[in-house]
């Protein structure tokens, strides 16, 4: 990441523009007594008031980042993300349990989902940027509808002909189309995320997963290897074999335990450290323009580091593990506070006093649309 | 009416605007600049006060767009009666911020949460599995069947007169119960074993190996083949409680729970993975119980007894060996076992 570093460096420089520091002053421990009153009340609605906890959560995180000293707000109503859910959690349902009913159901639900998820994702891309504000400014999405079945429909279906290998492709296009699609009263978002960082970062991931999945084969091996010595020489030792088999009733499970956390934990780390470069990548390669001007910008730089974030993200796991749950606030809250910690934002000044241009229009009108499934970009 | 301070976002611009905001409460909102420049006054019904959320400081929205920022300690109680909004999520509010509005949330949350996995969940399923008609479980029994056959079995080797006599004793025993399941007994030759498995839609398939390690006891305490016999009742008791379908239901139910209570977070994915798994054993260990009961009832009403069982659970385990972790089993311990067999046999007896 150090190039990318560099070249946002140089930006800044050249532009003198005043760099901001993103900052979250929300707390894990307030946000857990948000988190265990959502959590009864989804208990007590038999799960009906989870879009009423999502924006309540959404609203506590936003509320509490701050750029430049003021904050971003999350104005969602609850009631249109119900309807989302319960479109979705129907869609679950029959996947799950139609074939019981009728045979061959579930084959049609995921045809049906296939053809609706492009349009679920343009929606859900608006929703978010509409309900997203900053300075009391909502935010919002142009992208077009046909773009995003090219995207989630068109390049999908190449997948299996290309053996997987469009996949890093279809990630750059389906972060511009959202990146290059956002805008904020008279500015307009600038994605220029690079289709060969895509792939390097992909092939590189793929190339670290089957390394590290030689080594988890290999140490499974020689660990099986030493149990079946062990079974020989209980067996060998006839006499003996009852204290023998005790030994090995006691150390049996360790080797599957292990290759289950290994196998689900080698995947996970390098999945995760995948989405931390490629946000880095995102973040460092979009920027705001003034719709009509060439002069001013807004640029971004996210410096998150893969071992870190990596550090985080597992030891939150394990203290949620540890705690049954009862961490998920805090480590929902450190993790949030490291990404922002590790954003800038340069020029945002030339952001104060913008007249909202064709954003209110544009607000008005797809807000009369229904919206459905709910989006997270995370800041 | 001491006026406030505040800061104003007209919506339109990026740009926050220091405000002093007086109010006649019930009919307008007055908002002046604190430059002087400008001056906004807001009819009362066109405000909205949005709900509060921890110590955050409170925004006003306006019906032209614009909002007013005021911290909430600075917010009138004069105003907060009358606000439109002042109401909406107040007692959420309460929880959140009294020590013994969230003390009780999480006992709460702990109460329902063990109901629900432990009592509500199950009910759900055994009443749901009730209601749905035998074609589903059929088809279901077929598809499980082609897949063991596939994976698990080859045909059996058992010779042709060992088989009917074993069909026989074992329609004896469906009559005996009196159900109207179609019941049928399948033998396979296993790659994994002695054991015996209950197929949802009414067969009931026993391997080999069980079939010889349990058949003909020398055991001259145990008649004949009592022990097969009651394995038999033990499988007709899966299949007559709907284990199998009830099982599908509860995973598919914590599943959905687990995706609310997690969802919203990807390092929750472990968590929401184990979690199951742990109280799904929990579920079928719950499940061997009821069926054990079953064949109990039914050994005692044939005459049986429990006790060929007891000697098949300790014959059965000296075979497998091995149980890893008592709690990870889905099976519980035959110590359990037995002792709660024989409770049921004495219960069924004292009948």
């Amino acid at each position: 990441m150090d190039g990318l570093q560099l070249e946002a460096g140089e930006v800044v420089a050249a532009r003198e523009d005043v760099r901001s520091m993103p900052v979250f002053t929300g707390s894990g421990g307030e946000y857990f007594r948000i988190w265990i009153v959502n959590l009864l009340l989804c208990l007590l609605t038999f799960g009906f008031y989870l879009p009423w906890a999502r924006v309540r959560t959404r609203r506590y995180f936003y509320r509490h980042t701050l750029l430049d000293g003021e904050a971003f707000d999350y104005l969602a109503d609850p009631r249109r993300l119900l309807v989302g859910y319960l479109i979705i959690g129907a869609f679950l349902a029959l996947y799950l349990f139609g074939d019981l009913i009728v045979f061959g159901v579930t084959l049609v639900v995921v045809l049906l989902f296939g053809l609706t998820f492009p349009w679920l994702r343009y929606k859900s891309f608006g929703f978010f940027a509409r309900n997203s504000t900053w300075q009391n400014l909502r935010l919002r999405f142009t992208g077009r509808l046909g773009d995003a079945y090219r995207i989630y429909l068109g390049l999908m279906l190449l997948i299996p002909f290309t053996f997987g290998l469009i996949y890093p492709y279809i990630a750059q296009q389906s972060n511009r189309y959202l990146f290059g699609n956002l805008g904020f009263g008279a500015w307009q978002g600038h994605f220029e995320g690079r289709v060969g960082t895509f792939y390097a970062v992909y092939l590189a991931a793929m190339g670290i997963f089957i390394g590290l999945l030689f080594v988890v084969v290999f140490a499974f091996l020689g660990l099986a290897l030493g149990f079946e010595l062990l079974t020989v020489d209980a067996v060998a030792n006839g006499g003996a074999a009852g204290d023998d088999a005790e030994v090995e009733v006691d150390v049996a499970w360790l080797p599957v335990v292990g290759l289950g956390l290994v196998f689900y934990g080698v995947p996970l780390a390098v999945l995760t450290g995948v989405g931390v470069v490629i946000r880095n990548h995102c973040w460092n390669h979009f920027e705001l323009r003034q719709i009509g001007s060439d002069d001013a910008r807004v640029r971004f730089d996210s410096r998150l580091r893969v071992a870190t974030y990596l550090g985080i993200f597992f030891s939150n796991l394990l203290l949620i593990v540890l705690t049954v749950g009862m961490f998920l606030p805090w480590a929902k809250v450190r993790l949030h506070r490291y990404r922002v910690a590790c954003l800038s934002v340069f020029g945002t000044e030339h952001l104060r006093a913008t007249v909202a241009a064709a954003g209110s229009e544009v607000a008005a009108i797809g807000e009369s649309a229904s919206d459905l499934l709910d989006f997270e970009l995370g800041l | 009416m001491e006026p406030v301070a505040g800061r104003y976002y007209d919506g339109r611009r990026a740009e926050a605007r220091d405000v002093v905001v007086s109010a006649r409460p019930g009919h307008e909102l007055r908002i002046a600049a604190v430059d002087g420049a400008d001056e906004w006054r807001v009819p009362w019904r066109a405000i909205e006060l949005e709900p509060a959320l921890g110590r955050l400081p409170r925004r006003l929205r306006l019906a032209d767009g614009a909002m007013v920022e005021i911290a909430a300690a600075d917010l009138p109680q004069a105003w907060l009666r009358s606000l439109r909004g002042s109401r909406h999520l107040a007692l959420v509010h309460w929880l959140e911020s009294a020590w013994f509005g969230w003390s009780a949330a999480i006992v709460g949350v702990v109460v329902l949460g063990v109901l629900l996995v432990w009592v509500g969940l199950p009910w759900t399923a055994d009443r749901v599995a009730r209601q749905l008609p035998p074609e589903v479980s059929q088809r279901l029994s077929s598809e499980a069947l082609i897949l063991l056959d596939r994976r698990m079995f080859e045909p059996s080797q058992l010779p042709q007169e060992r088989k009917s006599a074993l069909r026989a004793g074992f329609a004896e025993l469906v009559e005996r119960v009196d159900d109207p399941t179609p019941y049928r007994l399948l033998f396979r030759h296993s790659r994994v074993g002695p054991n015996a498995f209950a197929l949802p839609g009414g067969e009931i398939i026993m391997t080999d190996q069980l079939v010889e390690l349990l058949g003909g006891d020398p055991d001259a305490s145990v008649a004949g083949d009592a022990a097969l016999y009651l394995v038999m009742a033990h499988e007709l008791g899966h299949i007559h409680h709907a284990h199998g379908m009830r099982l599908l239901l509860q995973r598919a139910g914590l599943a959905v729970v687990a995706a609310i209570l997690f969802g919203d977070i990807s390092s929750a994915i472990g968590l929401a993975a184990a979690l199951p798994t742990l109280l799904d054993s929990g579920y079928t260990r719950a499940f061997e119980f009821e069926a054990d009961a079953y064949a109990a009832r039914v050994g005692v009403a044939g005459g049986l007894g429990v006790e060929p069982m007891v000697a098949a659970l300790s014959r059965l385990e000296a075979v497998s060996g091995q149980q890893p972790l008592p709690w990870l089993s889905t099976h519980p311990a035959s110590a359990a076992r037995i002792e709660a067999l024989r409770r049921a046999a004495a219960d069924a007896e004292a009948r």
